[in-house]
């Protein structure tokens, strides 16, 4: 039977749906958060709040709404954290003003009363955004009040959460950072779930499953589909839609210091649609690709699979256009820059770290580290940018890199002359493409170089006899770029004489250390205990190079 | 002409001797380490500064929340019933929602204390910045200032108030969601240090980048001396996070830029700690007007 009317006891009932609703979902919701503060606690807090709420009434059997949703009002309110759990005890403290002189609810009076509480939150927020819980609330009003022949609740909440659900997929385009982020709001998500808890409660459904909203990208897989559009012969235009959460194990990489970007520029090498979020342990992804096989043995490296699903999107998209333009799969254009950098590096780690920190095509050195003119200028034709600067990072390179930038005309090309990796490194972890000046981006550059030293661990392959050095095949040597400073069996020794043969060593302040393939965790900690003995004034740190010939590159500045 | 109680909260960083000098109060925000909540002290009453930044340096993930509604209203309704005025001034409002509470329990506890006057600063700016803001309304409330004036004046000259700040790496700030920068900061590099100003609207924002904690305590520094206006006049700040040679290098070096009245050196509380990170070091001063934003 329909229900008419809601008493105190049935808004109780209620409540406590939505509150059922919300923290199944709270998880999710906390995922979503990106905006004001990206603290990931959205759900979290809205949660504590409607708890709140629910916990003050838990001994009221009041059949009165007014007196029920004041003291419901006043719980919210003592339980509220969070912005977004503010702004809802506000709602249901402005409800609950709307309640007054009410006993019971027909669903005039809950529109009324939920625009007092729409009123409210408006108020609580010294400047209010759209694109908010807010707009969705307010939204959800605006359509009760001009569905003023509604009947009953169970009609109201099916319709009220249709529009809600409506509001928050376009909580995007009213607030760029949900857009930027791929997101839809996660208050106004909170404020849904909570909604439909309460549809849920009145329809007698259980709580359970999670929310899917539809503003996000993603689909259950129990959806129906239609697979008879994609046939033996059927070309594959759109790729597969692809999402897991992956739990990371520390077997296989260190959790706390893991990077989502890692997992994030090797998605953009072959997908596009990328929405990666790491919480703490684990990591939730979703990807369009042609190549979903590859995203998993990437992602495998770090961990195990929670979950997964792999859809093929030209179903779906024959079945409805929900990805739009979006899901199809064109080739990345670049987009146009006033300044782009390009690099020659070996090694993934470095070209990791190298493409985070800005640069926007790392060459491929190939295995004798040498690439060709032409090499450079097929990176300089992927970029669209006023000023290219180049950054050789070997001395063998600066050639082939100042032919090429005299071959270019599509762009300014200059060749500033980094010739080791740590001088690369040292001159564009300073670097502000932001500047837009590029003459002061390279003269800052130049400067960062001339402030840098080179140290390089290699292994000699043969014996030498150099000046007063004589080196035997399979020892350790430690060289500045040019000339061997050191030698040693063993590594660690190596470097340290190496760092003590530098110049100037005694006023450098920080020493970055790129460490190769051959390199254990276990002996980067004992070199790192060797370098705070000696050298107790430099700050330092490891990064993972992952190249090849030099088991160290040291960046001295 | 009704006397006033001033209220900070937890990131205003005074502590115990100055707030007692100075009569100034404050309402506590809480801080949650290992699902455990603990009212967030300037006195470090629950864990000292020690134990606090170790837990953060050994990995430990400490949130925060605002200040408790019942909070305010406890705290107001006693001023209020021992019949004096409230002035609060709080966190800045781009840190902290905490302010939008205050104004809401302001609004309902004026209507039940007719004549009586809560005023709501959001001092868009945080630790001694904030601190210097309730100094200057002590300042005025012992020159005989009532609420109002001494509001009006906190409101009209908080934006001269500067932070110069230097976290040891923005990854802290980063994953509380507690600062603007452009796409120069990216990726977490060894040894480099973000320089931090309070923009205008009371965002953490990175405004250059140096190598080196040397490196950047000299950039602080000339920033200090380049910016700061009268400074014979002024106390400054200095306030940090478990890093008492950084701050004493400071003041060192700042001495030989400057000659001010004093430099008082503190600790950053747990609530600012939190998102900043140990290591961190600021100068706070007083110049001209803030009119820097950072984007988005």
């Amino acid at each position: 039977m329909a229900h008419t009317t809601l008493d105190g006891a049935d808004l109780k009932e209620l409540f406590t749906g939505g509150m059922a609703n919300l923290k199944l979902n709270a998880a999710v919701i906390d995922e979503l958060n990106v905006f004001p503060i990206p603290d990931g606690d959205t759900g979290n807090n809205m949660m504590m709040t409607i708890e709140g709420g629910v916990r003050a009434v838990a001994d009221s059997d009041t059949k009165d709404v007014y007196e029920f949703s004041k003291k419901f009002a006043r719980g919210a309110l003592l339980g509220a954290r969070g912005n977004s759990g503010v702004i809802l005890s506000q709602f249901f403290r402005g409800f609950s003003i709307g309640c007054e002189g009410m006993s019971i609810l027909d669903t005039k009076g809950f529109a009324k009363a939920m625009k007092a509480g729409v009123d409210r939150a408006y108020e609580a927020v010294i400047t209010p955004t759209e694109g908010t819980i807010l707009t969705v609330m307010r939204e959800g009003w605006e359509y009760l009040a001009e569905h003023e022949d509604i009947q009953n609740f169970d009609d109201l909440f099916k319709k009220l959460n249709v529009r809600m659900d409506d509001s928050l997929e376009h909580t995007p385009d009213l607030l760029p950072i949900l857009k930027e982020s791929g997101v839809i709001d996660s208050g106004g998500a909170g404020l849904l779930c909570i909604f439909r808890g309460m549809e849920k409660t009145i329809n007698g459904e259980k709580i359970e499953g999670l929310e899917d909203f539809s503003g996000e990208q993603s689909h259950s897989a129990a959806q129906s589909f239609d697979a008879s559009k994609f046939n033996a012969d059927t070309e594959m235009e759109f790729g597969y839609c692809t999402e897991f959460i992956l739990q990371l194990q520390n077997a296989k990489v260190d959790i706390p210091s893991f990077d989502i970007k890692t997992i994030i520029s090797y998605l953009e090498s072959i997908g596009n649609s990328i929405v990666a979020i790491k919480d703490d342990d684990l990591v939730k992804v979703h990807v369009h690709t042609f190549t979903p096989g590859k995203v998993l043995n990437f992602v495998q490296q770090f961990g195990e699979f929670i979950t997964l699903k792999i859809e093929n999107m030209m179903i779906q998209h024959n079945e409805n256009s929900m990805f739009g333009k979006e899901g199809a799969l064109t080739p990345p254009k670049a987009e146009h820059k006033q300044i782009a950098v390009v690099t020659v590096v070996n090694g993934e780690g470095l070209r990791e770290l190298f493409t985070e920190i800005g640069v926007d095509i790392c060459v491929d050195g190939g295995q004798t580290e040498n690439p060709s003119t032409e090499d450079f200028l097929s990176a300089f034709e992927k970029l669209d940018a006023d000023d290219i600067i180049v950054l050789p990072g070997n001395s063998n390179i600066v050639m082939a890199s100042t032919q090429a930038a005299e071959l270019y005309t599509a762009a300014r090309v200059h060749v500033v002359k980094a010739k080791t990796i740590a001088e690369v490194y040292s001159a564009i972890s300073m670097m502000d493409l932001t500047d837009g000046d590029c003459g002061r981006v390279i003269d800052e550059m130049e400067s960062c170089i001339e402030n840098t030293k080179t140290g390089l661990i290699t292994t000699a392959i043969r014996d030498v006899d150099y000046e007063n050095i004589s080196v035997k095949k399979g020892h350790y040597i430690g060289l500045d770029g040019h000339q061997i400073l050191s030698d040693s069996e063993d590594r660690i020794d190596a470097s340290i004489k190496l760092l003590k043969a530098t110049e100037d060593i005694g006023s450098k302040d920080v020493i970055s250390i790129f460490y190769g393939e051959n390199v254990t965790e276990d002996e980067i900690e004992r070199l790192g205990e060797a370098i705070e003995r000696e050298f107790g004034w430099v700050e330092y740190g490891f990064i993972n190079g992952g190249q090849k010939v030099y088991d160290y590159i040291f960046s001295i500045e | 002409m009704r006397d006033f109680v001033i209220f900070g909260d937890s990131t205003c960083d005074l502590d115990k001797e100055i707030r007692s000098r100075y009569g100034i109060d404050y309402v506590p925000m809480n801080y949650i380490l290992d699902g455990k909540e603990y009212p967030a002290s300037l006195d470090w009453e629950s864990l000292s500064v020690k134990e606090f930044y170790d837990a953060m340096r050994n990995g430990k993930r400490i949130t925060t929340t605002q200040v408790p509604v019942e909070s305010y209203e406890k705290r107001f309704t006693e001023a209020l019933e021992a019949g004096k005025d409230v002035l609060y001034i709080s966190c800045s409002g781009a840190l902290s929602g905490s302010i939008n509470q205050a104004v809401l329990v302001a609004q309902e506890l004026v209507e039940k204390y007719p004549g009586a006057s809560i005023r709501c600063v959001d001092a868009k700016n945080s630790s001694f910045g904030q601190g210097i803001m309730l100094i200057w309304a002590s300042e005025m409330r012992a020159a005989g200032k009532d609420v109002d004036e001494t509001a009006d004046y906190v409101e009209a000259n908080k934006l001269k108030v500067h932070q110069v700040a230097f976290p040891a790496s923005l990854s802290y700030l980063k994953r509380a969601g507690r600062v603007t920068a452009s796409s120069a900061f990216f990726g977490n590099l060894i040894g480099i240090k973000p320089i931090l100003i309070s923009d205008a609207k009371g965002q953490n924002f990175a405004v250059k980048k140096v190598k080196g904690t040397q490196g950047a305590i000299e950039e602080i520094c000339s920033m200090a001396a380049e910016e700061i206006r009268n400074p014979e006049d002024q106390v400054v700040y200095i306030s940090h996070a478990d890093t008492e040679e950084t701050a004493q290098a400071i003041k060192e070096h700042l001495e030989k830029k400057i000659s001010c009245k004093e430099i008082v050196c503190g600790y950053i509380g747990p609530i600012v700690g939190a998102s900043v990170g140990p290591g961190t070091a600021a100068i706070y001063f007083v110049g001209d007007e803030v009119t820097t934003v950072g984007e988005a």
